[in-house]
C-alpha cells in the first residue's frame, strides 16, 4: 500500500514524510531475509524427510531378508541364538537405525503368534533393543515414554511390568493409556488391578481399547470377586467401566451390586447400570427397574423402558399402562413398545386404546404393529433359511 | 501350486512369502489391491491370501474378482481383531476362510493345505 502511494504521488518526496528511505531499504532487506529463511527451513525439512525416507528404506532392504529368515528359524536353532551378520551390528550402532528395526519388529510382532512371535522376541533381546526401549521409560517426553512402554509390552518383556504398572496412574493421559493396555497385555485380567488405584478418568475410547485387549485373554473366574470393590470406587469412570465388564462377561453373581449402582449420584453410572442389568437380569430385575423409574431423569427413563421391553414380564403391565397416559409422546411410544413386547395381549390392548382415544395412541399402535410385523417377518425368513440349509 | 499373497506391511509380506516358499508353494506377492487384481488376471493363482485394508482396492474387491473367475480361486482373508462385520461381508462375497491377526504361521499353512485339498 505504502509503495503504491509513493509511486502515485506527484511529489516524489511525499513518502519521506512518513518514513525515511534508508529505513524502507532496511525493512525490505529484513523482509527478504525472512523470506529466504522460511524457504531454507522448508527446503531443509523436505530434504531431511527425504533423507530419512531413503535411509529407512535402505536399512529395511539390508535387514528385511535376514530378519525374515530369523523369524522363520526352527525353535531348536533359536535356542542357540541368532548369528548376527557383522554389517548388521555396524548398522545398529546408530540410534535411528535401532529405532527403525524396533518399529519393524513391533509391527510384525503385533500380527504373529506362536514360534515366529517367540523368534521376534529373541531377536529383539539379542540385538540389545530392549535397552533402547528401557531408556525411553526415563524420558520426560510423553510420546517417547509411551512408545517405550508399547515396545516393551508388545515384546513381552514381563520383567518390566513393575515399571509399566507405575505409569497406569500417570498424570499424562497417553502414558496412562499405554501403561494400562500394557499391564493387561502382559497379565490378562490380573492387570485390571490398576482399577484399585487409578484416580484419573478412564475415557470412553480407553474403555473400548481395554475391553478389546481383554478379549485376547481368558477370564479365569476371578472377575466377579473384584467387581464389588471397583463398583465402590470414588472414580466414576472406574464404576462405569466395571459395569461394562460385568455386562461383557455376563457376571450374574454381581447382580445385586449392579442394582445398588442405580442409586449412584452420577447419571452416566446409572445409565450403564440399566444397560448392564439387561444382560445379567434375573426374575426380579424388570420389577426393580420399574420401581426405580420414578427416581430417574428423562434419558434414563427411556433406557429403563427399553430394558423392560427386552426383559419385562406381565408383572409390569400396570406400570406400563400407567405410562401410556404420560404427557411425553416419546414415553408413550416406548411404553407402548414395551407393553406390546411383554404382555401377551399387548397389541390387542393397544389397538383398542387406539380406536378409543385416536390421536397419538393410534400412531403408537401403528408404530408397534409395524415393529411387530417386521420382526415376525425377519424371524420367519430366518426360519425358512435355516430349513433350506 | 501358485499362491498370491496381498499384504501392505513389507516385513509381513516377506515373512509370508518365505514361509510359503519353505512349504513348497510358488508365491507371488504384492502390497496393494490394484496390483493384486492385475496379478490375478495374469498369473492365475490357485489361492489368494489377502488382507482386508489395502491401498487402492480393498480385500473385498479382490474376493469378488477371485470368485468371478471361470475357475474359482480359493480365498483366505487376514483380518484384524474387531473387523467382524468386514469378515461377514467377506464371507458373503465368497471368501473360503479367514484368520484373525495376530495369527500363527503354522495354523495358516494348515488352513491353506486343507483348502487346497478341497479344491
Amino acid at each position: 500500500m505504502i509503495p503504491v502511494f509513493f509511486l502515485q504521488s506527484r511529489n516524489p518526496n511525499a513518502f519521506s514524510k512518513y518514513i525515511r528511505p534508508e529505513y524502507l531499504v532496511i525493512g525490505i532487506e529484513v523482509l527478504l531475509a525472512n523470506f529466504l529463511v522460511i524457504i531454507a527451513i522448508i527446503y531443509l525439512n523436505l530434504y531431511l524427510r527425504k533423507r530419512n525416507f531413503f535411509y529407512k528404506k535402505e536399512i529395511n532392504q539390508q535387514l528385511e531378508a535376514w530378519i525374515t529368515k530369523a523369524i522363520l528359524d526352527e525353535p531348536d536353532k533359536v535356542e542357540q541364538g541368532f548369528e548376527i551378520p557383522r554389517k548388521f551390528n555396524r548398522v545398529l550402532k546408530k540410534f535411528n537405525a535401532r529405532q527403525i528395526v524396533i518399529d519393524e519388529l513391533v509391527a510384525i510382532r503385533k500380527e504373529l503368534t506362536g514360534a515366529a512371535a517367540k523368534n521376534i522376541i529373541v531377536l529383539y533381546e539379542q540385538l540389545g533393543l530392549k535397552k533402547h526401549s528401557l531408556n525411553k521409560l526415563s524420558s520426560r517426553k510423553w510420546h517417547v515414554k509411551s512408545k517405550g512402554i508399547m515396545e516393551l509390552y508388545i515384546m513381552d518383556q514381563n520383567d518390566t511390568l513393575k515399571r509399566i504398572y507405575k505409569n497406569t496412574n500417570s498424570n499424562n493421559e497417553f502414558i496412562r493409556m499405554e501403561a494400562q493396555i500394557g499391564v493387561i497385555h502382559m497379565t490378562g485380567f490380573d492387570g485390571l488391578r490398576f482399577l484399585d488405584v487409578v484416580s484419573y478418568p478412564i475415557t470412553e475410547w480407553q474403555q473400548i481399547k481395554l475391553l478389546e485387549q481383554l478379549r485376547l485373554s481368558r477370564e479365569d473366574g476371578q472377575l466377579a470377586m473384584h467387581i464389588p470393590k471397583w463398583l465402590r470406587s470414588k472414580n466414576d469412570t472406574v464404576v462405569v467401566f466395571t459395569l461394562k465388564l460385568a455386562d461383557a462377561y455376563q457376571q450374574f453373581s454381581v447382580h445385586d451390586e449392579v442394582v445398588k449402582a442405580l442409586q449412584h449420584p452420577n447419571e452416566m453410572v446409572r445409565i450403564q447400570a440399566v444397560k448392564t442389568l439387561v444382560r445379567i437380569a434375573n426374575t426380579f430385575t424388570p420389577q426393580i427397574l420399574a420401581e426405580h423409574y420414578e427416581n430417574e431423569h428423562f434419558t434414563n427413563r427411556l433406557n429403563i423402558l427399553d430394558a423392560i421391553s427386552k426383559i419385562g414380564t406381565e408383572e409390569q403391565a400396570w406400570f406400563l399402562i400407567g405410562l401410556l397416559d404420560d404427557e411425553s409422546d416419546v414415553i408413550k411410544l416406548k411404553a407402548g413398545k414395551a407393553f406390546a413386547a411383554c404382555f401377551k395381549y399387548g397389541m390387542e390392548a393397544l389397538e383398542e386404546r387406539g380406536k378409543a382415544k385416536k390421536g397419538a395412541y393410534q400412531k403408537i399402535y401403528l408404530h408397534n404393529l409395524l415393529i411387530f410385523v417386521s420382526s415376525a417377518f425377519t424371524s420367519s425368513l430366518r426360519e425358512s433359511a435355516s430349513k433350506s440349509i | 501350486m501358485k499362491i498370491l499373497v496381498v499384504e501392505d506391511e513389507a516385513l509381513m509380506l516377506k515373512t509370508l512369502e518365505m514361509k510359503l516358499q519353505k512349504e513348497g508353494y510358488e508365491v507371488i506377492c504384492c502390497s496393494d489391491g490394484r496390483a493384486a487384481l492385475e496379478l490375478m488376471e495374469s498369473e492365475n493363482p490357485l489361492m489368494v491370501i489377502t488382507d482386508i485394508m489395502l491401498p487402492y482396492s480393498s480385500g473385498i474387491e479382490i474376493i469378488r474378482a477371485a470368485k468371478q473367475k471361470p475357475q474359482p480361486v480359493a480365498v483366505i482373508v487376514l483380518s484384524a481383531l474387531g473387523q467382524e462385520s468386514t469378515v461377514e461381508e467377506a464371507f458373503e462375497m465368497g471368501a473360503d476362510d479367514y484368520i484373525t491377526k495376530p495369527f500363527n504361521l503354522n495354523e495358516l499353512v494348515i488352513r491353506i493345505k486343507r483348502l487346497l485339498k478341497k479344491a
